[in-house]
């Protein structure tokens, strides 16, 4: 049955394994003698550079000045990314006016005549490269910005995004905009590469602060934005306490309708409302407490607690018999830690109910619905026992 | 008839061997994809724009007093802006319990909690007022499984992450794998790669430096862990059908994990069980979902070294499968299931569970056709060896060929070489005694035998002079 294809097959596999065998063997020790060899010549190009560098920052006057610590780079791909490498690191460990010599290094015409032929090669390699080093060194001319925007519409998402990423050390708000909403209009865009673009956008952008508010104003009212994307805004919005957006994210919440598909945009805007502490809010965010999503209700309870305020409160104290457990425990936590009347509002709700409870005990009316109630109760008396324990211990182990 | 079995058995091992072909295969181009897109896109990202969640690490300790102090100092350094860690003390027989009291300066304490999935009574709950992320519940003893329902009852955090006591983490290791679950919406478990620490240079409970291990077993494993939970898991992950996460480390979404009901406490696998339960459950609601592998190094584990000890562990992953298809032996062949239920659980009873016994039945085959004088065939056994153990190699190779090309993760030189020795010597004898231990898990799985059974450690104390893993 078996003949001689089965001797062609063993054969075959036997040199397949040979050849893998030599081919790792091959690989392994190419490429581990070649790291060695790119590990070396990097010490030795730091050792050679670092003290010029130095030397430059302290005598430079003109950007000119960089000319000669530049000519002494060869134009070899690895030596230019290792310059750029260590005047990147060094520019961590310098500040002010010497940090703004190491930037002439990095802008001198010999560095970006390289970069800017790499920006116009077809190949994706290069392309990132130079997306990479204007990201760095800053978008100057309209030039390199067409070509970079050209390059925001690329098919592969990582050269877009590398060019998005370039386009926001522009200067110009408005190109930077452009850039950041045509990402954020892709559909092929991780939230991941959506986070760090729109901090890159804001972070560059402080200097022209109330431009950029109005940006992120038009980002949240697009309609061709997808909500998952509006959501990653309103959290960076909230994360890094922007307060002037507070009345606009409240109308912005007035106009949302509550729908499934709008559910977790709603979300999101009552909790940069509480974080923001939207007062104005406060009603729409209790009008919000009393629907059926527990996540929704849990969400409310966060924001009116950070609101704070009595009304606010004495709401939150009346959801105590929420059918939802991980809504019950957030209201007493809330009504334990309030340094105020917390404590107040939680015993007074506790004798409302035990009163009723002693009432319905020595009546005839005892059902099952009545059980569930005083399982509830209980459970919440306990909650408070334990939350208010914790508080004691937390303070007692913080105090000098 | 005769002609038929054997071309059967070709067939058998030609399709096996295949499959791990293509997995590796395809696995090495998705990695080298992954990896450029990471050049691109920083995780920092996330953190400056408020986008991750937060993350409860649920660490399960049964008699690992030796261990846990070294374990929770080296957790409490993980880069990370907000989390916690809950050790869940399962009734241990030895001082886990007072170690971690003492150390920690630990104070009794009561939580206010739902008891959302059932587990054994707990005795006490201790925090430290000197750690605000820092619980420990100590509870009675009820299994691993039970340990992390006492822990997921308690965690208030969206995401839940279970490791081994005697796991190490990589420092940046929740900042890699937080990214699988904003990238991927509707994420509900995540996993990332287990690699074997035996070996490896220790200090301050960071991996210094990487080696394959000394001893002959830990060698073994350190290949099999290369092809089948690495570039196996990968594999299926791109085909969207990942079937095991590692009970050594993995991040689940704590609402999911609930609403299934938790870990099941009368399973030896209850990580594939939990994995299978969770597609099972989505599928049939027809909810969106994700279960994710990250191609990354983010998690060391001891291997057993002795014999003993490999073999337990092998028959009880082996019970595990087993008990875990059986119990979701609905899905199999049932278009509900899409993928899963028509190509792949299919996939793992026919040769993950039933392979073993089909490996041994055909090495049987060969002895009976020797012992009857003029049937045997010497063309047949040539192929046979040639597609069960050539092709192994092969297989084997690529795996090593892929971990140098993807990562290089070793060291030296001379643990490549250490590697590509094994993945020759691994297929001449190993893998042939493993089916022997994988089918006495099966018969012990038909027996309703559910212990662990014991396994030898050694644990990650270092000798002063030389701070290599104890082996």
């Amino acid at each position: 049955m078996f003949g001689t294809p089965t001797y062609q097959a063993v054969f075959f596999l036997v040199a397949v394994l040979s050849l893998i065998f030599i081919f790792l063997l091959g690989y392994t020790f190419w490429t581990r003698t070649k790291n060695k060899y790119w590990n070396r010549y990097g010490r030795k190009f730091k050792d050679m550079f670092t003290p010029l560098i130095f030397d430059y920052v302290d005598s430079a006057r003109k950007s000119n000045d960089a000319d000669a610590v530049v000519k002494k780079v060869t134009r070899r791909i690895q030596d230019i990314e290792l310059f750029i490498d260590l005047v990147d690191n060094m520019t961590e460990i310098l500040s002010g006016d010497d940090r703004q010599k190491l930037r002439w290094l990095i802008n001198n015409p010999r560095i970006e005549h390289y970069y800017r032929k790499k920006l116009n090669s077809t190949r994706r390699g290069d392309q990132l490269l130079a997306c990479v080093y204007y990201a760095k060194s800053g978008v100057v001319e309209l030039k390199v910005a067409v070509e970079l925007f050209e390059l925001c519409s690329s098919k592969n998402i990582k050269v877009a995004f590398g060019a998005a990423k370039a386009l926001q050390s522009s200067t110009n708000h408005e190109m930077r905009f452009y850039a950041l909403k045509d990402f954020f209009l892709r559909k092929d865009a991780t939230e991941l590469m959506i986070g760090e673009l729109l901090h890159l956008f804001h972070h560059n952008s402080n200097p022209i602060y109330q431009t950029s508010d109005q940006s992120l104003k038009q980002l949240l009212l697009d309609k061709n934005i997808r909500k998952e994307r509006k959501e990653i805004v309103i959290k960076y919005i909230s994360h890094h306490n922007f307060y002037e957006y507070s009345t606009f994210l409240h109308q912005y919440l007035q106009k949302i309708l509550y729908r499934p598909d709008n559910k977790s945009l709603i979300k999101h805007l009552i909790a940069a409302i509480g974080v923001l502490r939207v007062e104005e809010a406060a009603l729409l965010v209790r009008n919000y407490a009393v629907y059926p999503d527990p996540d929704l209700r849990v969400c409310c309870v966060e924001a009116l607690n950070q609101l704070g305020g009595e009304e606010n409160l004495l709401f939150i104290t009346t959801m105590l018999l929420d059918i939802e457990f991980d809504v019950r425990k957030r209201i007493i936590q809330t009504l334990v830690q309030d340094p105020d009347d917390g404590h107040l509002l939680l015993e007074k709700f506790m004798l409302t109910h035990l009163k009723f409870i002693t009432k319905i005990w020595s009546s005839d009316l005892q059902s099952h619905d009545m059980f569930v109630i005083v399982n509830k109760l209980q459970s919440i008396t306990q909650g408070i026992r334990i939350a208010s324990a914790n508080k004691k211990q937390h303070l007692k182990s913080t105090r000098p | 008839m005769i002609e038929i079995i054997e071309w059967l058995i070709i067939s058998y091992f030609l399709t096996l061997n295949s499959v791990y072909l293509l997995l590796v295969v395809g696995s090495l181009i998705y990695i080298r994809r992954q990896m450029q897109q990471s050049d691109v896109v920083k995780p920092t990202a996330l953190f400056k724009s408020g986008i991750y969640k937060t993350i409860s690490i649920l660490v399960p300790a049964y008699n690992e007093a030796e261990n846990i102090i070294e374990s929770i100092e080296s957790l409490l350094r993980l880069e990370y802006p907000e989390y916690e860690i809950i050790v869940i003390n399962d009734g241990s027989s030895d001082d886990t319990i007072s170690r971690l009291t003492k150390h920690f300066n630990l104070e009794p304490t009561e939580l206010f909690y739902k008891e959302s999935i059932s587990h054994e009574p707990i005795k006490a709950i201790y925090t430290s007022p000197e750690i605000p992320n820092f619980t420990v519940i100590d509870k009675e003893n009820g299994g691993k499984s039970d340990a992390l329902n006492a822990g997921i009852n308690v965690s208030d955090f969206d995401l839940i992450c279970s490791i081994d006591a005697d796991s190490i983490l990589e420092q940046d290791v929740l900042k890699k794998l937080i990214q699988t679950f904003v990238r991927y919406k509707d994420t509900v478990a995540a996993g990332g790669i287990v690699r074997v620490i035996n070996g490896c240079k220790i200090r301050n409970r960071e991996i210094e430096e990487i080696h394959v291990p000394d001893g002959f077993f830990a060698r073994l494993q350190s290949v099999e862990y290369l092809r089948a939970f690495l570039f196996g898991r990968v594999g299926w992950d791109y085909l969207k059908s990942l079937l095991i996460i590692s009970g050594a480390f993995g991040i689940f979404d704590r609402k999911a994990i609930v609403e299934i009901g938790g870990y099941l406490t009368n399973s030896v696998g209850e990580d594939i069980e939990l994995i299978i339960r969770l597609h099972s459950h989505f599928l049939r609601e027809k909810k969106p979902y994700n279960i994710r592998f990250l191609p990354e190094p983010i998690c060391w584990t001891e291997v057993p070294t002795d014999y003993k000890s490999l073999r337990n562990q092998r028959n009880r992953w082996h019970r595990g499968l087993a008990d875990s298809l059986w119990r979701h032996k609905y899905m199999l062949f049932n278009p509900t299931y899409g993928r899963l239920g028509m190509l792949v659980l299919p996939f793992f009873l026919v040769f993950e569970l039933f392979g073993p016994i089909i490996i041994l039945l055909s090495y049987l085959y060969i002895g009976i056709l020797f012992m009857i004088p003029g049937y045997a065939d010497v063309g047949f056994v040539t192929l046979f060896f040639a597609v069960s153990i050539l092709y192994g190699m092969v297989v084997s190779l690529i795996s090593v060929l892929a971990e140098e090309v993807a990562y290089k993760t070793y060291t030296s030189t001379k643990d490549i070489l250490v590697l590509t020795a094994y993945s020759f010597i691994e297929n001449l004898g190993y893998r042939q005694l493993h089916s022997i231990w994988q089918v006495s898990g099966i018969v012990d799985f038909i027996r309703g035998n559910t212990s662990w059974g014991n396994m030898k450690r050694e644990g990650f104390k270092v000798h002063p002079e030389s701070e290599t893993a104890r082996e």
